[in-house]
């Protein structure tokens, strides 16, 4: 059963097109990935479907009923987070709380999120950090237990550890049968948590992928400096582009599979080696630059 | 609508606001405690004033709101000192400032988000706010007219409560309508710089026809597009009455600014 259906939507600001005729669904209990470099439309379509912004055409349905019209009916059953969290300055974050759980009615889970994501609720928001603001956005989000999560951008500002128990509460929220609509450009963030995801650029959908396709189209730069010379021609396999070599070094550029290439690697006494995943706009050009 | 909800917004809306309406309140009570202070002395020099007045170009003073000058009873002097300039000045500055920060203020921050993302209606939104100005109003006006009866009694003046009466149902409806105006623009606009520029701008506009309109007899019909030339202290505070008028241009014009407002904050994107 689709819980999300967006259908040939669009949003246009003017003779910018912003979201330009996008379409997609998501099933009950998944965890959607919506990808796309910034500006490419994500927070636009997001806005659309929390009703914020007005569609220029198309139509938004979620839990089969239409995002405009059963606005107030949703929201009861959805729970989102900005793309930048913005906070009443003057209000603390258990005055935050306090506040969404008088409108939403319900209050399940807010100490525990607290407690999971170590989140001092008695200063004011006007003093919190970056990571502070996010993750009382994020309690703010799931407290009330939503049906439809929709979070733009969930992991922003949150260092290494925070960012892993965030991922552990959507996918438990997932588990339980909340059904996960997150924004990205962080493909490595999607790739451990999504099971689909959709890819858009210049406000066009350019790709619908489940996550096991898109890990065929990861790339990675390696770098790697060795004790002894090194005969390049070990390297040269299919996917593997050579960037830069030297007598004792090499750079690679390696686009799906690591396992091959770490074989061959491991051929020769290493000295040093890195591995950086390229960024989604060099994915991007790679496979969706057209 | 739902009536918890609502309340919610409303009390919260209240709460936030507390501090800058009580410091308001204190400050116009401040003015008339000075004013009614001054009072009797300025009565025992009545006739001294009366006097230097009449020396002023008559076309002049009434330029100024000032057509008759009388020292004599509070009300007059009241309807001069307090409800001639500092009051109309106080009000619209709470006024304007207040409408700006409850809709424009808000979609500007960003914080319209987390009141857009909770499952309450624009329309609640709307209309919690704009209670929340319009009880504000009702409070202000009450401290800033009837505040006059208590340093009345103290300082031994002479008043006639109806009179002061009416004059807060006309303060009321000057607020109202400037109220409605600012609250207007700010549903319309994401930025509150541009609701204080456009109703700060009109009201100056509304006060400077006035002035034109008084000074030059062939522009004196223009009168009629001033707030100014419906709002009389005088009228209101000494004769104690409200013209027929006044109540139709301040009604007509809150009632239809208001609705204007809810309307297109019911269409438009709310996004900074």
């Amino acid at each position: 059963m689709s819980v999300i259906e967006v259908k040939n939507l669009k949003k246009y600001f003017g003779k910018t097109k912003a979201v330009d005729g996008i379409s997609f669904s998501v099933e009950k209990g998944e965890i959607f990935g919506f990808l796309g470099p910034n500006g490419a439309g994500k927070t636009t379509a997001i806005r659309c479907m929390m009703d914020f912004i007005k569609p220029t055409s198309g139509e938004i349905k979620i839990l089969d009923r239409d995002a405009q019209k059963d606005s107030v009916f949703l929201k009861e059953k959805i729970g989102y987070l900005s793309g930048t969290v913005r906070l009443y300055d003057k209000w603390t974050g258990k005055e935050h709380i306090d506040f969404i759980k008088e409108l939403n009615g319900k209050n399940n889970i807010a100490n525990d999120l607290i407690k999971r994501l170590d989140f001092d609720i008695n200063s004011k928001t006007k003093s919190l950090s970056s990571g502070n603001r996010q993750k009382l956005g994020i309690i703010m989000a799931m407290l009330c237990n939503p049906e439809v999560l929709i979070l733009d951008e969930p992991s922003m500002a949150l260092d290494p550890l925070m960012q892993h128990e965030v991922y552990h509460l959507i996918k438990e929220a997932s588990d339980k049968g909340t059904t996960v609509f997150m924004s990205s450009h962080n493909l490595a963030e999607v790739q451990k948590i999504c099971s689909r995801i959709g890819i858009i650029k210049n406000g066009k959908m350019v790709a619908m992928e489940d996550i096991s396709t898109l890990r065929q189209k990861s790339m990675y730069t390696i770098n790697i400096s060795f004790e002894n010379e090194i005969n390049s021609s070990d390297f040269k396999l299919d996917g593997i582009e050579i960037i830069k070599e030297m007598p004792k070094e090499i750079s690679l550029g390696v686009k799906g599979d690591l396992n091959p290439i770490i074989k061959k690697i491991s051929n020769y006494r290493i000295k040093d080696l890195d591995i950086e995943p390229a960024s989604l706009e060099e994915i991007f050009l790679e496979y969706y630059g057209n | 609508m739902a009536i918890k909800e609502f309340f919610t917004l409303f009390w919260r809306t209240v709460k936030d606001r507390k501090v800058a309406i009580i410091v308001y309140c204190l400050a116009v009570i401040a003015f008339l405690w000075m004013y009614v202070a001054l009072f009797p002395a300025f009565r025992d020099q009545s006739a001294t004033f009366n006097e230097m007045f009449k020396s002023y170009p008559q076309d002049f003073m009434k330029a100024f709101g000032v057509e008759t000058v009388n020292f004599g009873s509070i009300e007059s002097y009241l309807a001069m000192e307090q409800f001639g300039i500092i009051w109309p000045l106080m009000a619209g500055f709470l006024m304007i400032s207040l409408a700006g920060i409850m809709l424009a203020g808000e979609i500007e921050k960003g914080t319209s988000e987390i009141l857009l993302s909770r499952p309450v209606s624009r329309q609640q939104i709307f209309w919690s706010r704009y209670l929340v100005g319009i009880a504000v109003l009702i409070v202000f006006v009450f401290c800033s007219v009837m505040a006059t009866i208590p340093f009345a009694k103290i300082y031994n003046v002479d008043y006639s409560l109806n009179n002061f009466w009416t004059m807060s149902m006309a303060c009321f409806l000057f607020g109202w309508a400037i109220f409605s105006i600012a609250f207007m623009f700010s549903a319309m606009f994401s930025e509150r710089s541009r609701v204080y520029m456009l109703t700060g701008g009109l009201l100056v506009l509304m006060y400077v026809i006035k002035i034109i309109s008084a000074l030059k007899e062939s522009l004196e019909n223009l009168k009629y597009f001033s707030f100014f030339y419906y709002y009389d202290a005088n009228r209101a505070l000494v004769e104690n009455i409200i013209d027929g008028k006044v109540w139709v241009v301040f009604i007509s014009v809150a009632v239809t600014c208001t609705l204007i407002g809810m309307l297109v904050f019911r269409k438009r994107d709310v996004a900074v």
